[in-house]
């Protein structure tokens, strides 16, 4: 119980970490611009992400991941996160807020999850659209329009 | 405001589909390797589009390098967030992890000017957590009967 105490605060600490990136790109892209900070910031994670495969390589080969030859497409998952880096940059610095560009965002992200698993794009398992899948979505739009209503 | 509400809601299309395609190459290659793929073919994709544009390389101005960490944090959570999905599970990393986004989006949120504003915003902050909850049972239950 105790180390499930312990990795639950990691995780929400890991997600204040992803609001504290998303704040500090926009606060880098007023200095640059939004392209730059995508960048920039592409080109720093590269460093870290390469250092870390580095040094988690010998323990992942062991594990045996999956094996045959992987979808082209698969390999272009930093193309829409450019673009993340962009838009994110633009809505925060706008009416919208911080708190506005992470509620609509994940709007975003269920809308096109429900849609990706329903036509089963990508490789996902396909599964039939049932009504109640709207149920979540629709507590988070409403909680998003609550967010964004005070900017009116 | 209306264009902006859209260019977040594509936000969020572009961050799922980013998900699932780099989700589906870390099942072949594991989470640290597909990472790294993700990081330098987006940094690969923006320099060649910076140069199709002409746009030149522009560096932070203030002397302050905070503003450099942002790319950092980003491949740094890929450590974190495996660590604790190895433990917790998916589910519950999900729902602890957008609770910790959301909350520490507000703190950090300097467009917050009202005690009022600040009080609907964690309502709003509620229903959304209770959404991704939602989600994510309806999502194992799902799986729970087809198996």
């Amino acid at each position: 119980m105790k180390s499930i105490n312990r990795y639950s605060i990691l995780a929400i600490i890991g997600g204040g970490l992803l609001a504290l990136m998303i704040n500090i790109n926009s606060q880098l892209s007023l200095e640059t611009s939004a392209m730059n900070a995508s960048w920039i910031a592409h080109g720093l994670g590269s460093l870290l992400a390469f250092g870390l495969f580095y040094m988690t390589k010998e323990t992942m080969d062991s594990s045996s991941p999956i094996h045959g030859s992987v979808p082209k497409l698969y390999y272009l998952g930093g193309l829409p996160g450019a673009f993340t880096v962009i838009l994110a940059s633009i809505t925060v610095n706008s009416a919208i807020g911080l708190s506005g560009t992470l509620a609509l965002g994940l709007i975003g992200q269920l809308a096109c999850s429900i849609l990706c698993e329903a036509l089963g794009l990508f490789g996902l398992e396909k599964k039939k659209f049932n009504f109640i899948d709207l149920v979540p979505i629709t507590f988070v739009v409403f909680g998003s329009i609550l967010i964004i209503s005070q900017r009116y | 405001m209306t264009l902006y509400i859209l260019l977040a809601l594509l936000n969020g299309v572009c961050i799922a589909i980013s998900r699932i395609w780099n989700g589906q190459l870390a099942s072949y290659y594991g989470a640290f390797k597909a990472s790294y793929v993700n990081h330098i073919i987006g940094f690969i994709f923006l320099s060649m589009v910076m140069l199709l544009l002409l746009e030149p390389p522009q560096f932070s101005t203030s002397s302050n390098m905070f503003v450099y960490l942002g790319g950092f944090i980003g491949a740094f959570y890929v450590a974190i967030n495996s660590l604790v999905m190895s433990r917790l599970g998916s589910t519950n990393t999900m729902i602890l992890v957008i609770t910790g986004q959301m909350g520490f989006g507000l703190l950090l949120d300097s467009s917050t000017n009202s005690s009022r504003e600040l009080l609907i915003k964690v309502l709003g902050i509620m229903f959304i957590v209770i959404g991704v909850y939602l989600k994510q049972a309806i999502q194992h239950k799902q799986a729970s009967l087809a198996s």
